[in-house]
């Protein structure tokens, strides 16, 4: 369903690809949430120093 | 919901039913650290601290060169300042391979979660754990206390019958490499049957080992009689088996007949270059390795002194002996294992890895165009030295009896010792 050149927006939490070129779309399992909170804090370890509540390292 | 050995421990640790391909944040009962783990945040953020400083284990086991002091330095260091106990930390005289220590020491128990961060940490499931490399996630287990992981899909895994005289988890565990032709990435194996109980804990550990090895998650060994014996003088809190429900679902049942796990070599080169020992017979070495994680423990060195029992190692070979860990080097001691293989000519070493990791205290470094033949973990170019170096893997037995004729061979001829010493 992808080209080379295609513009493609990917939701991972919904679970939705669209393919803006070709106006066509597919689903596919979301992420877990659990990944997805991986994935907004920047890694495993941005994760792990805000849930440690740690600021700026030094 | 029936639940297989794999959904009950983690179910258990989550507190609620989960299924395979469920992602959780799954608390763990302990983790193990060796002198090669990296610190990560705990270097970069100060004022981080783990989650629990009793659950942490460290060993030393990789690195015993003064030039790597550095290694050690640096975790006596992090475990000052952590508060870790110095009960949990396994330095020279107590020391040994990360995976097999918590173990010994009743550190890791039936139905829990215990993480390690060695590649070959799935080896503490021959316990009745859910046992799993943490590897580069180490940092935020130890911050956390909980790891993210995908609950794996299970493959059933019957075993029947006994493994004949002379052969171990090593010959097993290429045999199910050989025959395993479902899908093993990501998923986990669990095992039952009568032939469970004919395999001691040295040899499940042995087979559990290979986890990482097979590709697959973890492998969990149910509890017996056997296990009950192990843990009675090591748990150090009460514990429960954990046994899976009939009618759990799987993603495949394989019966494997132990009568029928022939002698295997592999390599040279590629772990999954599997050949029969009779295909490799006579093939000259000039350095034999009886150790490693895989199978380093007093089973593997009884196996190789009863082979050497009376006889002297071919002149041009090198063979170097490393026990597991110090509590295996002070029983092989005590039952005089470790004096016949030094009277056969084999150096032994201080506990560890030994020639298995290339850069420890070892004297085994392979030259260019050596050949080897070794109870290690990989046999992959450069894994003992030289690049250029070939790496045979097989049994204890089968190394020992190499090292006699200085050429790969059978050592059924020398095995009639062997019920005596492992007796």
């Amino acid at each position: 369903m992808v080209s080379g050149g295609d513009e493609v927006e990917c939701d991972l939490q919904s679970g939705v690809i669209v393919n803006r070129s070709a106006n066509t779309s597919a689903h596919f399992r979301p992420l877990a949430p659990e990944v997805i909170e991986v994935l907004e804090a920047g890694g495993l370890d941005q994760l792990t120093v805000r849930r440690l509540g740690l600021g700026a390292s030094n | 919901m029936q639940m297989t050995m794999t959904q009950k421990i983690l179910s258990g640790a989550c507190g609620r039913e989960v299924i395979a391909g469920d992602v959780i944040n799954a608390p763990v009962s302990g983790l193990a650290i060796h002198d090669s783990a990296p610190l990560g945040i705990f270097n970069t953020y100060p004022d981080a601290r783990v989650w629990d400083p009793s659950k942490i284990v460290i060993c030393y086991d990789h690195f015993s060169r003064s030039n790597m002091a550095s290694y050690h330095d640096r975790l006596r260091e992090f475990a000052r300042q952590q508060t870790i106990p110095p009960e949990n930390i396994f330095s020279p005289g107590r020391h040994g391979i990360s995976h097999q220590v918590p173990g010994e020491a009743g550190f890791v128990l039936p139905g829990t979660v215990y993480a390690v961060f060695d590649t070959q940490g799935a080896t503490l499931g021959a316990l009745n754990c859910f046992a799993f490399t943490s590897l580069f996630t180490t940092p935020s287990v130890m911050a956390l206390g909980t790891a993210l992981l995908v609950v794996p899909e299970v493959i059933d895994i019957e075993l029947t019958g006994q493994l004949p005289p002379g052969l171990t988890s090593k010959d097993l565990t290429f045999h199910m490499r050989a025959i395993l032709d479902e899908q093993l990435t990501g998923r986990a194996l669990e095992f039952r049957g009568a032939g469970v109980t004919n395999l001691s804990i040295d040899q499940r550990m042995g087979v559990a080992n290979a986890a990482n090895n097979l590709g697959v998650f973890t492998m969990i060994f149910p509890g017996d009689e056997v296990l009950s014996e192990y843990l009675h003088p090591r748990a150090r809190e009460p514990y429960r088996f954990v046994a899976a429900d009939p009618g759990a679902t799987y993603a495949a049942t394989v019966a494997v007949d132990l009568d029928e796990v022939p002698p295997l070599v592999s390599g040279p080169r590629d772990i999954e270059k599997i050949r029969a020992l009779d295909e490799v017979i006579g093939i000259p070495v000039s350095a034999a390795f009886v150790g490693s994680c895989s199978a380093g423990r007093l089973e593997d060195l009884a196996l190789a002194a009863s082979v050497l029992e009376g006889h002297v190692i071919d002149k041009s070979v090198r063979l170097v002996v490393t026990p597991i860990s110090t509590e295996v080097m002070r029983e092989a001691t005590a039952r005089g294992f470790i004096a016949s293989l030094v009277a056969a000519g084999a150096m032994v070493t201080p506990p560890g890895c030994g020639a298995c990791y290339n850069g420890n205290l070892s004297p085994l470094l392979l030259g260019d165009g050596e050949r080897c033949i070794a109870t290690s973990v990989s046999n992959a170019p450069g894994r003992m030295g030289s690049t250029s170096a070939e790496i045979f893997l097989s049994n204890p037995a089968v190394v020992a009896a190499s090292a006699l004729e200085g050429r790969i061979a059978d050592p059924r001829p020398y095995l009639s010792d062997v019920r005596r010493a492992t007796s």
